[in-house]
C-alpha cells in the first residue's frame, strides 16, 4: 500500500478541513492526487474509493461541499488508522535507574490527587496541603516526583523554596535525570534551584549545566551558576572578571566563589576588595574560612578603620566606619586563629565609649549587641571575657553571658557569681530566672537545663518563692517544693477566673509529677471547662500536658472525651492517645 | 461471619472527607458502645454526636456483598460518617461484645430482605413498552440528528482553522438543543470539539496555548466522529421508529453515543451480565469533565478469570457532586456475584450493585500476567482494526508481556519477547496524568520481563500508534502509574 500516497492526500485534505470546505470544490492540488489513486485504485479498491471521493469533492459547489469533504477525510482517516507506524529503530539503552526509593508506597487517588494538584496548580492554601503530605511521608510515592519538580517554578516562593529545601533531599539522584530534563538556563527562580541541587548533589555531573549556564542564562539561574564555579582552575579567570563588575548578588557570588581558591590572583582581588568599597560583598564569604590566609590584611584594615571610628564625630562618618567594621568582624567569624579575636576584646575593652556613638542610621550600641553576640560564639577565650565582665553588663549582655557561663564554667563558680542577681529588683533576676526556666530567646540557650547546676539554686529559688522554676529545678518528690506547690495552687485556684489562670501552678505540678497533678487538673477544667453547653472545652496549652499525667489519669481522661467540644476536641483526643500509647 | 479492612471502608465512603471524620469519631472514642449480633451479621453502635442524643447507627450484612448502612443522623451523606465509624472500629479490631439485635433493626432487616426478593418476581414480566411515547421520542431524536448535521455541517463550511471563543461559545448554546431532543451523547460530543478550542482555564480563547499541528488533527478527527455518529445514528433511529419492538443496540456503542443511559436490568435483560467474577483494578484515574460539566472516576479493571480488561466510570455532575459518592483507587480484589457489561468492543465499560473484596494474592498477579498478549504484532493488528471505525474507543487498554522497556534516544519504547517495539508516549488530549517520566523512577526490575498495562492512541499527526503506560504489573505488585 502506498502510504507516501495516504499521507499526502490525507494532508490536502486536512488543509481543507482546516481551511473550510467552501476552499475545497476545484481544489487543484487534491486535483493533482487524483490521477495517482486512480492508478493505485486499479490494484487496491480503497485507493478507488479515495479517488471516487475525491472527484466528488472537486466536482461539487460550495453547498453540496461539507458532507462531500467529510465522506472523504472520513475515508481516508479509517484507512491511516489502520496503517499506524509502529515500532522504533535503533539501539536500545536501559532507562537510568539510578537508586532504588527507600519506600514505594502508593497512595489512592483520593489522597495523592489534592497533593499533586497543589503541587501544580495555583491559589491559597497550597503550602499547607503539601507541608502535611510531607509529614504523612507521602513524598515516598514516586508519582509526586515530576510534580514536585514543576513545584521548583511555583510564583508562590515558599512553595518552591520548601521544595528545593525539604522535599528533593528525599528523592536523591533519582530526581537529577528530571531536573536536568526540564532545566531551562534562561528560566528563573526554579530553574536557579535545579541547578543549585543538581551542583550540591554531584559537582562532577552538574558542571555541563553550569558551564551552559554561564555561557548564557537568566539571571536568576546565573547566580545559581555563578555560585557553582570555583572547583575548577579555569573557574579563576571568570570569577575575577565576575567580581569586578556587575549586579550586586553577582559580584557577591564571584567573591565567594574566590574565597575557595587560594590562588596569588584571587586573593588580590579579595584584598583589594577588604580595603575598599567591595567589603560588603567578601565579609560573608570569608566569615566560613577557619584558616583564611587573607588574616593580616582584616586585621590591618579594622586596625585602620577602628582609629578612624574613634576619632571620627561626624554622624555621616561615624555610620560608614560602624558598618565597616559590623563586616570586618563578621568576616573574622569563623576564623580560629588567636589573633582573630583581637578586634572583638578591643572593641568589648571600648564598649564604654561605643555605646555613646550615635550615627545617624546606626549606633555603637548597636555594634556591641553584635560583638557580644561574636564573642559568645567565637571562641573560649572571647568567651570568657565576656563572663568575666558581668557585673558591668547590661541585663541583655547579661543574658548571654549568664547562657555561656553555665556551659563554660565550674557549676559553684556560676552559683557564686550569678545567684545574687535573683535579689535584684531590677530585670536582671528575670534574665537569671529565664535562663534557669530555658525560656530565654538568647541564641546560645537552645538546650535549657542542659548544663549541670549548683544544689543551692534550689534553695535560693524556694526563698524568693518562685515554684515555676523550683518544680523545674527539683527532683519529683521532693518535700519543699511539694509544699510549695499546694500552698500557690490553693491560693491560685481560689481566684482564678478562667482557665488560663490556673495554666502555670497546674503545669508545674504535672511537671513536677505532684501526687495530686491529675486532681488538680481536672478541677480546673471542671471548673472553667463548660462554656454555654456547647461541650468541654480544653484548650491546647492544657492538651499538651496530658502527656506528662500519670497512666492512671486515663480513665478519667476518656471519660471527659464525649463531651470534649469540637473543633478542639481532635486535637485534645490526639493527646489523650499519646499517652495511652506511652510504655 | 463479617469480615472486611479498612481499604473496604476507604472503598465505601461517599468522599475522602468522610472516611477521614468517620476515621476521627473511633480516634475520639465517640461511640458509646458497638456491638455485633450474635450470627455476626450486623454491626451497630450509638455514636455521640452534636445533639444530646446519640445517634444510632448500623451496618447490616444480612447481603454480604451489598451492606446495608443506617443511622439516625440527619446526614444527606451515604454512608454517613457515623456507619463508617463503626465499621472503622470494627477493621481495627475494636472490641465488639456480642448482643442480641434491636427489635428495630430486625424489623428494617425483614422489611430489606423482602424488597430484595420482590424484583425477582416483577422481572419475570415482560417490560411494558409505550410504543406511542418511544415512537415520539425517537422522531424528536431524529430531528436533534437533524440539527446535529447542520450544526456539523457549518463547522465544516466554516473550517477548524477559523473556530474562535465566539463561534465556539455560540455552538455550545446551539448544543442545548440536542440536549432537548434526547441526545445527550451527541450533544457531549459536539461540545468536545468545541472543547478543543479552549484554554488550559476551561474557557474558550481565540488563540488556545496548544493550537497546533497536533490540535487541529485532534479536531478534524472529532469532525469525522460527527459525522460518523450522524450517520449512523440516523440510520439507527430511523430502524427503531421502523420498528418500535427493537431493543437498544447491543452489538455496538451507538446507543451510548446517542446516550441511551443503560440501567442495570436493562443489561441483565440483555444477557449483558457475568456471574461470579472477580476483578483487579489494574489503573485507576479521576478528572474533571468540562465538556459534560462533571467529575469522572474510572477504574480499568481486568476479570481475574477470563482476562477481559473492561472499566468501571463514575460520573458526579458539578451541581450533585456533594451528594454522589467518589471512587477511589482499590488495592484489593473485587468479588461480584452479577457483573453488568455495556454494550462495547474491546473495553466495555461495567458497573455492579453489591460486593465484596478480599486482600490480592501472588496467583492474582500471575493471572494477570497470563491473561497479556505476548504478541505485540497481534495487538497492534488487532488495535487497529478496532481503531478504523470513527466511533470506536480511541484509546483501547491491554495487557502487555514485554521483554524489556528501554530508551532509543530520547524516546521510551517497549519491546516482546520477538523484539517487536511500541512507542510509549503520554496523550496530549488524554485527562490522564503524564506517565513517561516517571518509568525511570520504578526500579529496574520493574522494567524487565514484566507486564505493563497500556492505552494506545493513535498519533494522527505523525500517524504513529503509540501506548501510554498506565501501570506495571510485577509478581508481587502493581506499580501504578497513574493513581
Amino acid at each position: 500500500m502506498s502510504t507516501a500516497l495516504l499521507a499526502e492526500v490525507y494532508n490536502e485534505t486536512r488543509r481543507l478541513v482546516i481551511a473550510g470546505s467552501s476552499t475545497a470544490p476545484g481544489d487543484f492540488r487534491l486535483k493533482k492526487l487524483v490521477p495517482s489513486l486512480e492508478q493505485v485504485g486499479a490494484k487496491a479498491p480503497v485507493f478507488a474509493k479515495l479517488a471516487e471521493a475525491g472527484k466528488r469533492l472537486i466536482d461539487s459547489d460550495e453547498k453540496s461541499a461539507p458532507p462531500l469533504l467529510m465522506e472523504l477525510i472520513s475515508l481516508i482517516s479509517a484507512v491511516l488508522y489502520t496503517q499506524g507506524a509502529t515500532g522504533f529503530e535503533g539501539e536500545v539503552e536501559s532507562i537510568g535507574v539510578t537508586t532504588p526509593m527507600e519506600s514505594t508506597a502508593q497512595f489512592g487517588a483520593r489522597t495523592l490527587k489534592p497533593v499533586l494538584e497543589a503541587l501544580v496548580s495555583t491559589g491559597p492554601g497550597r503550602l499547607d496541603v503539601i507541608r502535611s503530605a510531607f509529614e504523612q511521608g507521602m513524598f515516598s510515592d514516586f508519582r509526586l516526583m515530576t510534580p514536585a519538580n514543576i513545584a521548583l517554578d511555583d510564583s508562590y516562593h515558599e512553595i518552591g523554596t520548601f521544595v528545593a529545601d525539604q522535599i528533593l533531599a528525599l528523592y536523591g539522584e533519582n530526581i537529577v535525570p528530571v531536573l536536568a530534563a526540564s532545566f531551562n538556563p534562561k528560566g528563573a527562580t526554579g530553574d536557579g534551584r535545579r541547578l543549585r541541587y543538581m551542583h550540591r548533589l554531584n559537582p562532577v555531573t552538574a558542571r555541563p549545566y553550569v558551564l551552559a549556564a554561564m555561557e548564557e542564562s537568566s539571571p536568576e539561574v546565573r547566580i545559581a551558576a555563578i555560585e557553582s564555579l570555583g572547583a575548577y582552575p579555569e573557574d579563576l579567570s571568570t570569577l575575577l572578571e565576575l567580581s569586578r563588575k556587575g549586579a550586586k548578588e553577582a559580584r557577591r557570588a564571584a567573591f565567594a566563589g574566590l574565597s575557595r581558591i587560594d590562588d596569588p590572583a584571587s586573593l588580590a582581588e579579595l584584598r583589594k576588595a577588604i580595603s575598599g568599597k567591595s567589603l560588603e560583598f567578601v565579609a560573608q564569604a570569608l566569615s566560613t574560612r577557619a584558616d583564611s590566609p587573607l588574616l593580616d590584611d582584616l586585621l590591618e584594615e579594622f586596625e585602620k578603620t577602628a582609629k578612624e571610628l574613634f576619632a571620627a564625630t561626624d554622624p555621616a562618618q561615624l555610620d560608614q566606619h560602624l558598618r565597616r567594621i559590623q563586616l570586618l568582624i563578621s568576616a573574622l567569624n569563623g576564623n580560629q586563629d588567636p589573633r582573630s579575636n583581637g578586634p572583638l576584646l578591643e572593641l568589648f575593652a571600648k564598649r564604654a565609649v561605643l555605646v555613646q556613638m550615635k550615627g545617624s542610621s546606626t549606633s555603637g550600641n548597636h555594634l556591641l549587641y553584635d560583638i557580644v553576640r561574636d564573642m559568645a560564639a567565637k571562641s573560649y577565650p572571647t568567651r570568657e571575657a565576656l563572663i568575666q565582665a558581668h557585673r558591668t553588663l547590661h541585663a541583655d549582655h547579661l543574658e548571654t553571658a549568664f547562657g555561656i557561663a553555665v556551659y563554660d564554667l565550674d557549676p559553684t563558680v556560676v552559683f557564686e557569681e550569678f545567684s545574687p542577681y535573683l535579689g535584684c529588683s531590677d530585670n536582671r533576676k528575670g534574665v537569671i530566672i529565664g535562663v534557669l526556666t530555658g525560656e530565654s530567646r538568647g541564641p546560645y540557650l537552645r538546650h535549657p537545663l542542659g548544663f549541670e547546676l549548683d544544689a543551692r539554686w534550689l534553695d535560693a529559688v524556694i526563698t524568693i518563692g518562685n515554684y515555676q522554676l523550683a518544680s523545674r529545678l527539683a527532683e519529683p518528690g521532693d518535700p519543699r517544693v511539694h509544699n510549695l506547690l499546694q500552698k500557690v495552687a490553693a491560693r491560685e485556684f481560689s481566684k482564678s477566673e478562667i482557665l488560663q489562670d490556673c495554666y502555670g501552678v497546674v503545669s508545674a505540678m504535672v511537671r513536677f509529677q505532684h501526687p495530686d497533678a491529675t486532681d488538680v487538673f481536672m478541677q480546673a477544667i471542671e471548673k472553667h471547662g463548660e462554656h454555654g453547653g456547647r461541650g468541654l472545652y480544653i484548650p491546647i496549652s492544657y492538651g499538651e500536658l496530658i502527656p506528662f499525667l500519670p497512666k492512671s489519669a486515663i480513665p478519667r481522661l476518656e471519660a471527659l472525651r464525649p463531651r470534649l467540644r469540637e473543633p478542639e476536641g481532635d486535637t485534645i483526643a490526639e493527646f489523650i492517645e499519646s499517652l495511652k500509647a506511652l510504655p | 461471619m463479617i469480615k472486611f479492612d479498612e481499604a473496604f471502608v476507604d472503598a465505601s465512603a461517599p468522599n475522602a472527607e468522610a472516611a477521614k471524620n468517620g476515621r476521627a469519631l473511633v480516634s475520639k472514642s465517640k461511640f458509646l458502645s458497638h456491638s455485633i449480633s450474635e450470627d455476626e451479621t450486623i454491626l451497630f453502635g450509638q455514636c455521640q454526636g452534636s445533639g444530646s442524643t446519640p445517634y444510632s447507627c448500623s451496618v447490616d450484612f444480612a447481603r454480604p456483598d451489598q451492606p446495608t448502612h443506617r443511622c439516625s443522623c440527619p446526614s444527606r451523606q451515604f454512608p454517613c460518617k457515623h456507619a463508617l465509624g463503626l465499621m472503622y472500629a470494627f477493621a481495627q479490631g475494636r472490641p465488639f461484645p456480642k448482643q442480641a439485635i434491636p427489635e428495630d433493626l430486625l424489623q428494617k432487616r425483614e422489611k430489606l430482605l423482602a424488597r430484595a426478593d420482590k424484583p425477582k418476581v416483577v422481572s419475570n414480566k415482560p417490560k411494558q413498552v409505550d410504543k406511542s411515547a418511544l415512537g415520539k421520542k425517537i422522531k424528536v431524536q431524529l430531528d436533534g440528528i437533524d440539527v446535529l448535521e447542520k450544526l456539523t455541517t457549518d463547522l465544516v463550511r466554516l473550517g477548524v482553522g477559523n473556530m474562535n471563543a465566539k463561534l465556539a461559545s455560540e455552538m455550545k448554546e446551539q448544543a442545548k438543543q440536542l440536549g432537548n431532543a434526547y441526545l445527550p451523547g451527541a450533544q457531549t460530543a459536539l461540545l468536545r470539539y468545541t472543547q478543543l478550542f479552549s484554554g488550559n482555564d476551561g474557557r474558550y480563547a481565540d488563540n488556545p496555548s496548544h493550537r497546533s499541528e497536533a490540535l487541529f488533527a485532534e479536531a478534524v478527527d472529532h469532525l469525522c466522529r460527527l459525522h460518523a455518529l450522524i450517520r449512523h445514528g440516523r440510520t439507527y433511529l430511523q430502524q427503531r421508529l421502523d420498528d418500535p419492538d427493537l431493543s437498544p443496540e447491543i452489538d455496538s456503542n451507538i446507543a451510548a453515543w446517542l446516550g441511551h443511559a443503560w440501567q442495570l436490568a436493562e443489561l441483565k435483560e440483555a444477557g449483558l451480565v457475568e456471574n461470579d467474577v472477580e476483578l483487579i483494578q489494574l489503573a485507576f484515574n479521576s478528572f474533571d469533565d468540562t465538556a459534560r460539566r462533571e467529575y469522572v472516576e474510572t477504574g480499568i479493571w481486568m476479570s481475574l478469570g477470563n482476562g477481559k480488561i473492561r472499566f468501571t466510570q463514575n460520573f458526579r455532575p458539578y451541581k450533585a457532586a456533594k451528594y454522589i459518592n467518589s471512587d477511589d483507587s482499590f488495592f484489593d480484589v473485587v468479588k461480584v456475584r452479577e457483573l453488568c457489561v455495556y454494550p462495547g468492543t474491546i473495553n466495555p465499560r461495567i458497573r455492579w450493585d453489591g460486593m465484596e473484596s478480599r486482600p490480592i494474592t501472588a496467583e492474582d498477579f500471575q493471572s494477570v500476567r497470563s491473561a497479556a498478549s505476548s504478541d505485540f504484532a497481534a495487538t497492534v493488528k488487532e488495535v487497529k482494526g478496532h481503531l478504523k471505525n470513527p466511533l470506536s474507543d480511541k484509546s483501547p487498554v491491554y495487557a502487555l508481556n514485554f521483554r524489556r522497556v528501554g530508551k532509543i534516544g530520547s524516546t521510551f519504547i517497549v519491546e516482546d519477547s520477538r523484539g517487536d517495539r511500541l512507542v510509549l508516549s503520554d496523550d496530549p488530549f488524554a485527562d490522564e496524568p503524564q506517565t513517561c517520566p516517571l518509568l525511570p523512577m520504578v526500579g529496574s526490575d520493574c522494567l524487565e520481563n514484566q507486564t505493563l498495562i497500556v492505552r494506545f492512541h493513535h498519533d494522527l499527526n505523525t500517524r504513529r500508534l503509540e501506548a501510554k503506560p498506565l501501570s506495571i504489573v510485577t509478581s508481587k505488585a502493581i506499580v501504578r502509574l497513574t493513581f
